[in-house]
């Protein structure tokens, strides 16, 4: 923050926007859902594969995605910036104060984060940010439980929109290796069917 | 293909963006940003009418987006997200200022026009491919929020031109100004009826045939005055 104080912060999305550092977007790999990923590319008009990128999953990964008919998978992670080596979606002001130009459309990890579900309970993640340390009264519990239950749902929709794509590949013999534009374009085509079916 | 689908943001880059202060409140609030992290203040060389004194001489100030250099070394607007294959996206879109949001349309003899000589592609903008009336919202909209910014402007010099040189005023006097007056206005509008809001926003600036101050914008340009006196 600059010189001037705009008003008290109160809840955990003022604190988060009012954080200079962002080290959350610095330090971590964000790996967006599909549901994530759709509503990005759909709303700023961008191919995934320009906010995005194909990194190395264990080949057990539940949400690891093939390219070839071998094990080796990936996981779409936020594309961090050359320049900066910060989540490309990053912005700067004068004084080098950073905030997320996603701002409402920011993947579902980023809205949660540091609130994580340990049976049932939620917790926050300790020595994750440079701004400050959390607890449990600086966030709104019955918020955070909903927002990671909403999560924890839409990755179960992307494991299995992950999984279609993977039997694809497994059947498409002599048709591959893909690229990860084209996993892009059918994560894409799957989930605007889904949108399709919900109006 | 929508005009700004695999927009490489040169608007971003080649233009200069003259905030006004609905802008400068918005940015601020919605970014939780102080006005001098995002803005540059320069001198004007010609008067504007929405240009801000800070003393009592005639040199006039107008707000401008800041801008930072880019991966290329080219200046940018500090808000420009560069992603890959060189698209560039707003990085505060839902509150980008008023010139963006206009931007390349304009009001000609009360029809809806998109400039010429602009950064953008020869042919990217055409009138029979856009919703001319969501435009029109948008310019009406801008109209008003320049009338009223230079409404606030003049209060502010006419309190500027009274300020003895050795106690000129500073940049960020002038902000503070901006928020506190425009935290003031945010509730005028509010409270105002829609049909009333409609008649301001829908025939800013002429009289049509009303004595002088009776019309519409012009009473509502009078209750701005008594909200930030």
């Amino acid at each position: 923050m600059g010189t001037r104080d705009l008003d008290p912060m109160q809840t955990k999305e003022e604190r988060w926007l009012a954080c200079a550092r962002k080290s959350c977007c610095r330090d971590t790999i964000v790996y967006p859902s599909g549901t994530d990923i759709y509503r990005i590319s759909t709303t700023l008009l961008v191919p995934p594969w320009d906010f995005t990128v194909a990194l190395p999953a264990p080949d057990t990964a539940e949400d690891g995605f093939a390219l070839d008919r071998t094990n080796a998978r990936y996981r779409a992670a936020l594309a961090k910036s050359e320049s900066t080596q910060a989540c490309t979606f990053l912005i700067f002001a004068l004084d080098d104060a950073a905030r997320c130009g996603l701002g409402a459309l920011r993947p579902g990890p980023c809205h949660s984060f540091p609130s994580y579900l340990d049976g049932g309970e939620v917790k926050l993640m300790q020595g994750v940010c440079s701004c400050r340390t959390w607890t449990v009264d600086d966030v709104d519990v019955d918020l955070e439980r909903d927002l990671l239950l909403a999560q924890a749902r839409e990755r179960e929709t992307y494991k299995g929109v992950i999984g279609s794509w993977n039997a694809f590949v497994a059947r498409a013999g002599d048709e591959g290796p893909y690229e990860y534009s084209d996993y892009c374009r059918y994560l894409l085509d799957a989930y605007a069917q889904m949108a399709n079916a919900t109006v | 293909m929508r005009p700004c689908e695999g927009c490489v943001g040169e608007c971003c880059r080649q233009y200069f963006v003259s905030l006004n202060g609905q802008d400068v409140s918005t940015i601020a609030t919605e970014m939780r940003l102080a006005p001098e992290q995002f803005i540059t203040i320069a001198q004007e060389q010609e008067a504007t009418g929405v240009g801000f004194k800070l003393d009592a001489t005639k040199t006039t100030f107008s707000l401008v987006l800041a801008k930072r250099p880019g991966s290329d070394g080219r200046q940018q607007c500090n808000f420009l997200m560069e992603l890959g294959n060189g698209i560039g996206r707003c990085g505060i879109y839902p509150s980008r200022p008023s010139a963006c949001r206009v931007f390349p349309a304009q009001l000609r003899h009360g029809a809806i026009e998109f400039r010429d000589g602009i950064v953008c592609p020869k042919g990217a903008w055409n009138v029979a491919g856009n919703d001319l009336a969501a435009w029109r919202s948008l310019l009406l909209r801008s109209h008003m929020e320049w009338g009223v910014y230079a409404t606030v402007v003049r209060c502010w010099n006419a309190q500027a031109a009274r300020t003895p040189r050795a106690e000129m005023r500073t940049p960020n006097d002038y902000y503070t100004y901006l928020l506190d007056r425009y935290e003031r206005l945010s509730t005028l509008e509010r409270d105002l009826p829609p049909d009333e809001l409609q008649a301001v926003l829908d025939r800013w600036g002429q009289r049509d045939g009303a004595p002088a101050g009776k019309a519409p914008w012009e009473r509502f340009l009078t209750k701005v005055e008594q909200a930030i006196a």
